[in-house]
């Protein structure tokens, strides 16, 4: 809403660079052939990321959080219904998973970290600014839990990145969000730095 | 803020129960933990320094050198066990070596960051060995588990398929004669649906009423243990759409793991028609089950039929009546197989007075009647006499704890004054009740 079409373009070619290095660092780690498409991007104000998300994913959501600093600061996040992360995860180790336990949670993390790396990195980049990234989080909450921590006790008006994702996997295909968190000075140079693409 | 750093890399350096190592920017070296030195064998001071990517070479081949990179370059990064899994060769504890030959581990990788910029790399390193062999464990254990429920289902399938094909009805109760499960042939033999059936009270519905009550207090009894089923039973069933009929039982009981019982598996064959086939025959039959003898049917069929030919062909015929003697005594004392067999040795004896041609019979209870063809009435003093002996041969050779004794009593059809058969019995059954008369007279 925040966006123009061709902003949108510019930020949607930009993140299939990131999605196309991050597919091939999957691909070579799992053995499998793997895409990732990015069909839809939108920017969001926090307060209204929150519904827009409840109305896509329900219940229990597997998240891998990543917090990045530097001069442009933020959060990064993959979000996966239940049934989606035991897929994805069933999909990359060809094993039967059917619940989350301690090495699929290892191993979503690790998926989550190539792909919010890729993303990150590719921004990064962009925005001729040196970022680091925390070493990855797992969490398995409510999502409305998860995304209240993000914005309490923030003060700056913050802005959200939503990307919905695809991974296609052996003629399957599972959905996901990428949410990039970003304060609003650092949206600002996200889009001017997207202008200039454009 | 000096002394908390100064403690703080203290810990890690000597009691974090995992694998930390720190390098500077080109990668060497600066700090190697206590855990590190006693898993890999090398002491601190011989790596500090050094390139980790020179001291490891399994790092490089396994690529795992890009994430160092990355690190420097400000990126943290998580290496899953599952993908990677282990980063530098270390031995496994002792008690996996025969499962591992490499500890298992998860590995962090990231920046070491001072102020705004990237100083060296911070790695690490968790040994799952234990938790992945668990999980293998785990795995393996689900696998078996899901074969064995696998067959359990198939055995189930199999015995669900032929509870329905059977040709009889199939049918559990509960300990309240409650239907818990039926057959296809049982709701097709009552003309109810299963889901008309399952939960109905099975002597309520089904049983005709005047064995209702006596059904109920057996049910109740075998329920309680009080006694055994019949094994097998006959009863009649009052069904919807077949009228009533009569079904032929197998029963067995059924219990729980603690052997109480819970209800009662039986199975039903209708044998309506089979019993109706067998009333019908035995209503038809000449003989009697009992001796092989004529019964009363075979005998007046035969007779008056052998009376028609004596009176064209001008034959003589005689006409014996006989009461076994004591019949009731028999039976009241020594028992009905007893009597049975008095009855038996009454028919062998008279088959072996009389010729094959001769109509011996047994008309029912103890009477018997011969009709012997072609016999003059100077013949029935002969037959007779014939017949005593072999009495008297058959109670001394026998032991039996009775005597055969016949009353008798004969009339004679003559050709040229010819009777009709009532007439002959009569006259033979008045002469014998007198002998009878004769023998209680005596005693």
């Amino acid at each position: 809403m925040l966006l123009s079409e061709r902003q949108k373009d510019s930020l949607k070619e930009v993140i299939n660079i990131a999605f196309g290095r991050a597919a091939s660092s999957l691909s070579e780690l799992t053995g499998h052939r793997i895409l990732i498409d990015v069909p839809q991007v939108e920017i969001y104000a926090i307060g209204d990321l929150i519904p827009t998300l409840e109305g896509l994913i329900k219940d229990e959501v597997a998240t891998v959080h990543q917090i990045f600093t530097g001069k442009v600061a933020g959060d990064a996040l993959l979000l996966l219904d239940y049934k989606g992360a035991t897929a994805l995860t069933s999909l990359l180790t060809d094993e039967e998973v059917e619940t989350i336990d301690v090495s699929a949670k290892e191993v979503l993390i690790e998926v989550g970290n190539i792909l919010l790396n890729a993303c990150l990195g590719t921004f990064g980049n962009m925005l001729q600014v040196h970022i680091t990234f925390s070493v990855p989080r797992f969490h398995l909450n409510q999502l409305g839990d998860m995304l209240n921590t993000l914005v309490i006790g923030k003060e700056e008006i913050r802005y959200a990145l939503l990307i919905a994702t695809e991974f296609k996997i052996k003629g399957s295909e599972i959905g996901g969000y990428l949410v990039i968190v970003l304060g609003v000075g650092s949206l600002d140079r996200l889009l001017e730095a997207i202008e200039k693409l454009g | 803020m000096d002394l908390y750093k100064h403690s703080l890399y203290h810990w890690v350096e000597n009691f974090l129960i995992k694998g930390v190592f720190v390098t500077d920017e080109s990668l060497k070296v600066i700090l190697w933990n206590r855990w590190l030195e006693e898993k890999s064998k090398i002491p601190a001071e011989k790596i500090i320094g050094k390139n980790i990517l020179y001291i490891f070479s399994e790092i490089n081949e396994k690529k795992a050198d890009r994430y160092f990179y990355q690190a420097l370059n400000g990126q943290a990064a998580i290496l899953s066990h599952r993908f990677h899994k282990f980063l530098i060769s270390l031995p496994p504890e002792k008690d996996f070596t025969n499962y591992f030959s490499q500890m298992q581990q998860t590995v962090q990788i990231a920046p070491l960051i001072s102020g705004w910029d990237v100083v060296g790399t911070v790695t690490m390193i968790e040994d799952v060995t234990d938790r992945v062999f668990r999980e293998m464990v785990l795995k393996k254990e689900a696998e078996v588990l899901k074969k064995a429920e696998e067959a359990a289902k198939k055995e189930r399938d199999l015995a669900q398929h032929y509870f329905n094909i059977a040709g009889v009805i199939m049918l559990i109760l509960d300990e309240n004669a409650n239907i818990t499960l039926i057959n296809r042939k049982g709701c097709e033999i009552l003309g109810y649906t299963k889901e008309e059936l399952l939960g109905k009270n099975w002597i309520d519905m089904f049983i005709v009423e005047k064995e209702k009550e006596e059904i109920k207090s057996i049910f109740g009894n075998i329920i309680k243990g009080k006694i055994e089923p019949y094994e097998e039973h006959e009863n009649l069933i009052r069904t919807r759409t077949h009228g009533i009929r009569i079904i032929h039982w197998h029963n067995s009981i059924i219990k729980d793991d603690a052997g109480k019982i819970i209800g009662v598996l039986s199975s039903g064959e209708d044998v309506t028609e089979k019993r109706q086939l067998e009333e019908a025959l035995k209503s038809m039959a000449i003989t009697d089950d009992l001796t092989g003898l004529y019964n009363r049917r075979g005998f007046l069929t035969l007779a008056k039929q052998q009376l028609k030919v004596a009176q064209r062909a001008g034959d003589h015929m005689l006409l014996f009546f006989f009461d076994l003697d004591d019949m009731k005594w028999i039976n009241d004392t020594l028992g009905h197989q007893t009597g049975d067999e008095a009855l038996k040795q009454t028919a062998r004896v008279l088959k072996e007075t009389y010729r094959d041609s001769d109509i011996v019979s047994r008309l029912g209870g103890d009477e018997f009647a011969v009709l012997a063809l072609d016999a003059k009435p100077a013949d029935a003093s002969v037959l007779l006499e014939r017949l005593e002996e072999n009495l008297k041969s058959c109670n001394e050779s026998g032991n039996n704890g009775f005597e055969l004794s016949l009353s008798l009593g004969f009339s004679v059809f003559n050709p040229d004054e010819p009777k009709n058969l009532d007439e002959l019995i009569a006259e033979a059954d008045a002469m014998m009740y007198e002998d009878k008369k004769r023998k209680k007279n005596i005693r």
